[in-house]
């Protein structure tokens, strides 16, 4: 593993992030908009629901900033599929390992910025955010670690099955949240599916942000149980994307994608 | 040490109806310095071989060399690739690019290293324009700029000339041969036998995944057809026993003799002149890859 190979990548994706401004406006967009549309409902809601409208308004914003970061860290690779440009970058001594925490590494920078301005408009819109600043924040790190899992599992799809499954990069984390009980308690889901979000990585981090909202205090065992969720999901997504890499390599999947 | 060897390296496929063989035995080494061309038909295991050498692909069973080495991220820093159709972010320019592959590949002196190949390519008017811009041959030309920065000792083009314009492709015929005056070992594969017959030392002719013929160009040409034809225009009509003594076939002033190598004409020029004949204009027949091709993939089917 070497650190300017990793470098030379992050220097590759902002350069390429400059030139490609839409690019900007997409990872900027969606999430301020939303932050935007969820703040003035909490606003409205203030005189008759005001929990309701922080509760939708805190969990909207964790779900902006895991999609933010599960979606960008597969555009990354994606834009590399897209202009034919992957093979380019394997063969000039850069590893899959060094390849991906460079994406990781990239999206970072970005979520970091975008999730800096999400912290501030609901603090704009009176969510108790800045109140509690390191909950807030380490239930952003279980966030970031389970979408950041999320999007390296999908990224080893794509690579192992094809660009036919690009459609997971824009459609898996949604699956994962309607599982995981963002504006609800998970108790509300039917019996059946109940142990899946019990799996979930972000389920114990809604509840958090509910808690959150609604001004009670949230237990270090749930803060807990957040980043250990999504913790295990990131450490194990890296053998997944290893074991992904290696069955591309035999199949010729890596050949093709790549090329 | 060669800077590329294949050792019985098998690789197959899964297939809707069963495993696709890509390569049944992939067996050869590529000597330094030399231009190798890799032949064949369209899916015939050529690009599987460079995919193999690069690491992209890994063979069922068999071994691959690169300077004695297993392919690793460190070998593959010392060599590097050309592919017909090369791309890059559409939205880089070609300093982009090379600015970001000077530092993949640990080049010391970036911004000198960049001028030298951006002038050597002749691409400097073009280092700020982005990618999408470029034409096609302006786009192989930046892959070729690229490809230069870490001086490799063995570069793998993989159908360089593909699509280009008679000039370009000329161009880039040029600067292959300059690579190769500066030490630089090259596996070509194209389907262009005019480009092989050009630049290549030997050759190496592969069909449905097996190295079936490999050699010097001429070599291997006189290995399947044997005979070349030489038609003479002389001064005069040759005699019908001149045309007895050397076999000929006469038709008014012209006789066509079939040789078998190039002693043997040698051998007949000194006989007609001998003969007291006048030798007007010789023109040979020989067959050229092209036939060889034909020949060759009629012959496996």
């Amino acid at each position: 593993m070497r650190a300017r190979n990793i470098l030379a990548v992050m220097w590759n994706d902002l350069k390429i992030l400059r030139r490609n401004q839409y690019r900007l406006i997409d990872i900027l967009y969606f999430p301020i908009i939303t932050a935007l549309i969820w703040g003035l409902y909490a606003t409205y809601t203030k005189t008759f629901a005001l929990e309701a409208g922080l509760v939708v308004l805190i969990s909207n914003l964790y779900w902006s900033y895991s999609l933010l970061c599960q979606q960008q860290s597969n555009y990354l690779v994606m834009e590399d599929l897209w202009s034919n440009s992957l093979r380019q970058v394997l063969v000039a001594g850069i590893t899959e390992f060094e390849y991906l925490i460079a994406k990781l590494a990239t999206t970072t920078i970005g979520a970091t910025a975008v999730g800096t301005a999400l912290l501030l408009i609901a603090q704009h819109f009176g969510a108790p955010l800045f109140a509690n600043l390191h909950v807030t924040l380490l239930l952003a790190l279980a966030a970031f670690l389970g979408s950041m899992a999320l999007g390296i599992i999908v990224t080893g799809i794509v690579i192992a099955a094809g660009k036919e499954y690009q459609f997971l990069a824009w459609s898996t984390l949604e699956l994962f949240v309607f599982f995981s009980a963002p504006f609800y308690p998970a108790d509300l889901l039917p019996s059946f599916i109940r142990w899946i979000s019990d799996v979930m990585p972000f389920t114990s981090l809604f509840e958090g942000a509910r808690l959150l909202a609604t001004g009670g205090s949230v237990p270090p065992a749930l803060i807990g149980a957040a980043l250990i969720a999504s913790g295990a999901y990131f450490i194990l997504a890296w053998p997944f994307y290893a074991w992904c890499f290696k069955r591309a390599r035999r199949s010729g999947q890596l050949a093709r994608i790549a090329t | 040490m060669n800077p590329l060897i294949l050792s019985h390296v098998k690789k197959t496929f899964p297939g809707k109806t069963g495993p696709i063989v890509a390569l049944r035995d992939a067996d050869f080494a590529i000597e330094e310095g030399e231009i190798f061309g890799l032949l064949g038909p369209n899916g015939a295991g050529k690009t599987t071989i460079i995919n193999i050498a690069l690491n992209l692909l890994k063979p069922d069973s068999g071994e691959v060399r690169i300077f004695g080495e297993k392919p690793s991220p460190n070998v593959l820093r010392q060599i590097n690739l050309i592919a017909g159709g090369s791309s890059f972010h559409w939205a880089q320019t070609p300093k982009d690019i090379l600015t970001f592959f000077s530092k993949a590949y640990h080049i010391p002196d970036r911004d000198k290293k960049i001028a030298e190949v951006l002038q050597k390519t002749r691409t400097e008017h073009l280092q700020d324009r982005k990618f999408s811009w470029l034409s096609t041959g302006e786009r192989l030309r930046v892959a070729f700029a690229k490809a230069l920065l870490n001086s490799p000792k063995l570069l793998l083009m993989d159908e360089p000339t593909l699509g280009l314009d008679p000039d370009v492709a000329r161009q880039i015929r040029k600067e292959v041969l300059d690579l190769k005056k500066s030490g630089t070992t090259i596996l070509l594969t194209t389907h262009y036998m005019h480009e092989v017959e050009q630049l290549c030392d030997r050759i190496g002719f592969i069909y449905r995944g097996q190295i079936i013929d490999i050699g010097r160009v001429k070599e291997v040409k006189l290995k399947h057809f044997g005979t070349y034809d030489a038609i003479l225009t002389l001064n005069k009509k040759p005699s019908a026993r001149l045309a007895k003594d050397l076999a000929l076939t006469v038709k008014e002033n012209k006789a066509k003799a079939t040789l078998e190598s190039e002693d043997a004409l040698a051998n007949l020029l000194a006989a007609v002149h001998t003969a007291g004949y006048k030798i007007i204009d010789i023109h040979l027949k020989k067959p050229s890859l092209e036939d060889y091709f034909i020949k060759i993939t009629g012959e496996q089917q």
